[in-house]
This record gives structure tokens, sequence and C-alpha cells, in this order.
């Protein structure tokens, strides 16, 4: 999730899918997934996805990218399954991995719908929408701030560690200026607050920051949402009732 | 340790979701105006801090720091914890929808499992303390998760070299890793602001 969208690729329908509506349905779709237990229905499920993410335009290169980060711990889960028995791989098992794999990489397809299509600020709107508790909202849109601050500091630190010949490993001496490093950012994390509350309190912040409305939900995106949530059910019944 | 989403059963997922909900309740009640700007920070800083890769031969591992937290923010460290994952999940597209709820209780129990530690055990050095911090938060963090996977499903547990009997053999050399690294951290951390410890400004609780 970006503060600026590539607009250009996305499908307008896509972005003009009201946020709330469409966290509600993404989250719902994802829960609805991983209760799916047959091969058939959660393959489904995932062409699915992949053809909502094409419809709206969203790279499907993004999306492998992100498969890949999650793979190395799908492996770990998944690997041991299939040799549990000895080298011959169960049946069962297979089918047990295989789901897993399945419902992750479905699960990361319809979240890209959430990172691709709106703004943080969009989301963070979506979630006041949704009256999440004003604090909640108010420590989000201070950390996300943050965040980039703190990955340029680390990335200083690194670079100067390394301009000192620091190398890294895991020996004594090493894992000390690995926590040396992290308690100096969060020194710096600590010295910075103070600053900024005093700067807050002095423009009068009264504990929460204000947030624009949100944009009104129309039928189109109860449509939509209703649409997502009707297929997925479509898939529980089918794997309940009719199979 | 990011669980992702289809690794949990629906049961485990929703089970877990609600005693996350709780949790946040129970940290984020009777937040201060004046707590707000160092949570956020100190969220946003721990976030990052877990981010540092420590390379180990062709592959790198990098630190959890629940423990940390639990030592640091008491009983703010869930609500950091849950601004940390919604980050990671958004930010650094981790993904873990689904088992979002779970990942927050494997951190958030021994962050606040520590802080009950610290707060009953004073006079404990500052290094074998946080060690101790950042052993603990990773063991229970490991007993959890491999609790939450028997409950979803039996399979994890079958076999000599089951899941669960791999986790356990990755995460007790990375306890002791996160613990030097944890003490060394908390000892300077201490040293330097030690009014963030002893309830001038601080969050612990």
């Amino acid at each position: 999730m970006e503060d600026q969208l590539e607009e250009d690729k996305i499908r307008k329908w896509a972005l003009a899918w009201e946020p709330r509506t469409k966290l509600v349905a993404v989250i719902l779709f994802i829960f609805g997934v991983i209760s799916l237990t047959t091969i058939p229905t959660t393959v489904t499920a995932y062409l699915f996805s992949l053809l909502m993410i094409l419809l709206m335009g969203i790279s499907i290169t993004l999306v492998l990218k992100r498969y890949l980060i999650i793979l190395p711990f799908l492996l770990l889960m998944t690997i041991p399954l299939l040799f549990s028995t000895g080298l011959t791989v169960s049946n069962e098992n297979l089918t047990f991995a295989i789901l897993i794999l399945l419902k992750a990489f479905t699960a990361m397809t319809v979240i890209s719908i959430l990172l691709d299509t709106q703004t943080m600020e969009q989301f963070m709107r979506s979630l006041a929408g949704l009256r999440v508790h004003p604090i909640i909202i108010t420590v989000l849109m201070h950390s996300y701030r943050y965040v980039f601050l703190f990955l340029d500091d680390i990335q200083k630190m690194q670079i100067a560690a390394k301009s000192r010949l620091f190398k890294g490993g895991i020996s004594i001496r090493n894992l000390k200026i690995f926590g040396q490093l992290i308690g100096a950012l969060l020194i710096r994390s600590v010295d910075r607050s103070e600053r900024v509350y005093k700067a807050m309190t002095s423009r009068s912040f009264d504990g929460r920051l204000r947030v624009r409305p949100t944009s009104t939900i129309t039928s189109l995106d109860y449509l939509k949402t209703s649409f997502m949530l009707m297929m997925i059910f479509l898939l529980i019944f089918a794997e309940n009732w009719v199979g | 340790m990011h669980i992702a989403d289809g690794v949990i059963s629906i049961s485990v997922a929703a089970t877990t979701t609600v005693g996350a909900v709780g949790i946040l309740a129970y940290s984020l009640k009777g937040t201060k105006e004046e707590e707000i700007p160092k949570i956020s920070l100190l969220a946003g800083a721990f976030f990052v801090a877990s981010l540092i890769n420590i390379p180990i031969g062709p592959t790198s591992i990098h630190p959890l720091l629940g423990g940390f937290l639990g030592l640091v923010l008491g009983r703010r460290a869930p609500f950091a914890i849950f601004i940390g994952l919604i980050l990671q999940t958004l930010l650094f597209q981790h993904g873990g929808i689904s088992t979002f709820g779970t990942n927050m209780l494997l951190m958030s129990i021994p962050a606040l499992f520590v802080n009950y530690l610290s707060s009953i055990k004073k006079n404990i050095p500052l290094f074998l303390k946080g060690f101790i911090a950042g052993v603990i938060a990773i063991c229970i963090a490991v007993f959890l998760l491999i609790l939450l996977l028997f409950l979803s499903d039996q399979r994890y547990a079958e076999g000599t070299f089951s899941v669960i009997r791999l986790l356990v053999l990755a995460y007790f050399p990375l306890a002791i890793l996160e613990g030097i690294v944890t003490g060394v951290a908390y000892k300077y951390l201490y040293t330097m602001r030690p009014s963030l410890f002893n309830g001038a400004g601080g969050t612990s609780s």
C-alpha cells in the first residue's frame, strides 16, 4: 500500500470501490477460503481471486513477488508434512500440503486488492469509518509516518558499521553490536517522541488526529462486495451440502 | 515468525482473532494522550529494529523483540504489536489477515508475561534480565505456535521430521541469539535512558 497509486494501470471500477466495503469483502473472503477443505473448491477460489486481480489491472508480477515473501515459511510448514511417514508421500498429506499452499496464495492474491487499489490514507479513513478506536488510528498514522524515518536511520547506522569493517555474523562481539544498534535506534525514537509530543501539544493535540470523512457507500459498492461474498459462500455451500 | 494465511484452521483463526481483540482492549484501556507519541514511535522503531538482518552463512535471521517490547512498553506492548503487524501486513506485504489474531497473540502473550516477571523480579543484572526476557519470549511464542498448529491439525506433529519438531530445532538456537541481542539492547537502553523504565513518563505498568 503506497501513498500514491499507479492509477493509470488500475481499472476505474476497482479504484472506485469504497474502502470500507472492500475491506469487509477481503477479510470475509479470506476467512471463507481458509474454511475450505477440498482441492477443487480451493482451486476455484484461487482462480476467482486471480481473475479478480486481472480484471482490476493489478500486476501479476507484483503478486508473484508477494508469494515469494511468504514462500519460505510455507515450505517449512509443508515439506515436513510430505515426508512425515518416510520417503513415500501419502496422498492425504500431499492434499493437505497443497491445500495450505493454495489457501495462502489465494489469501495473498486477495490482499493485493487492498494493497494496490487504495492509498494508505484511504485505508486509514476506512478504519475510521468502521468506528475503529480513534487512538488506534492516531497511533497507526504516526507509526506509518515514522517507519520510513527509522528505516533511513537504521540504513545509515548499518552503513556506518560497515565502513568500520563490521561484517555481521553471530559471534558474541557482533551480536553485541547488533544489540547496541537496536538500543541506539530506540533512544533516537524516544528523543524524537518527546520532541513530537511537545510540538503536538503546542498545536492543541487532544489525543486524536482528524481524518477526512469517508465517501458514501453506493449500491454499486454493495454489489461488488456481495458478489465476492456470494462466490465464497457458494463454494462453502458446494463443499458442505453438495459434495 | 509471521504465520501465513492457510496454515491454521478456521476454528483456531477465529478463536485467536477474538482473543487478540480482548488483549488489544486490555492494552488500550487507560491510554493517556501523552503516551500516544511514545507508543507510536516505539512501535515503529521496534518494527524497523526487527527488520535488521543478522547474516548467518548464506541466510540471515532477524530478531523478534517480543520480550524487549514487554520490558519497555509493559501493558502497552500488545497495542504496539498490533500496530507493527498492520504495518507488516500492508506496508511490507507479508499478508496474514486470517492469522492476524494468531500472530498478535504469539507476540503479545510473551511480552505481557515478560512484563509481569520483570515487575516481580527486580534485582536482576540488566544484561541477564534482557537475556531472560528474549529467551523466554521466544520459548513461549514457539510453545504457543506448536499448540495452535496441533489444534489446527494433528498432522503437523506426525513423523520423525514433523513440522513441530523442526520448529523446536530451528527456534532453540534463535532463542539464545535473541536473548543475547535483547540483553545488550536492554542494558544499553537502560543505561542511556533509565527514566524510560522507572515510571517517569514510562509506559510500563
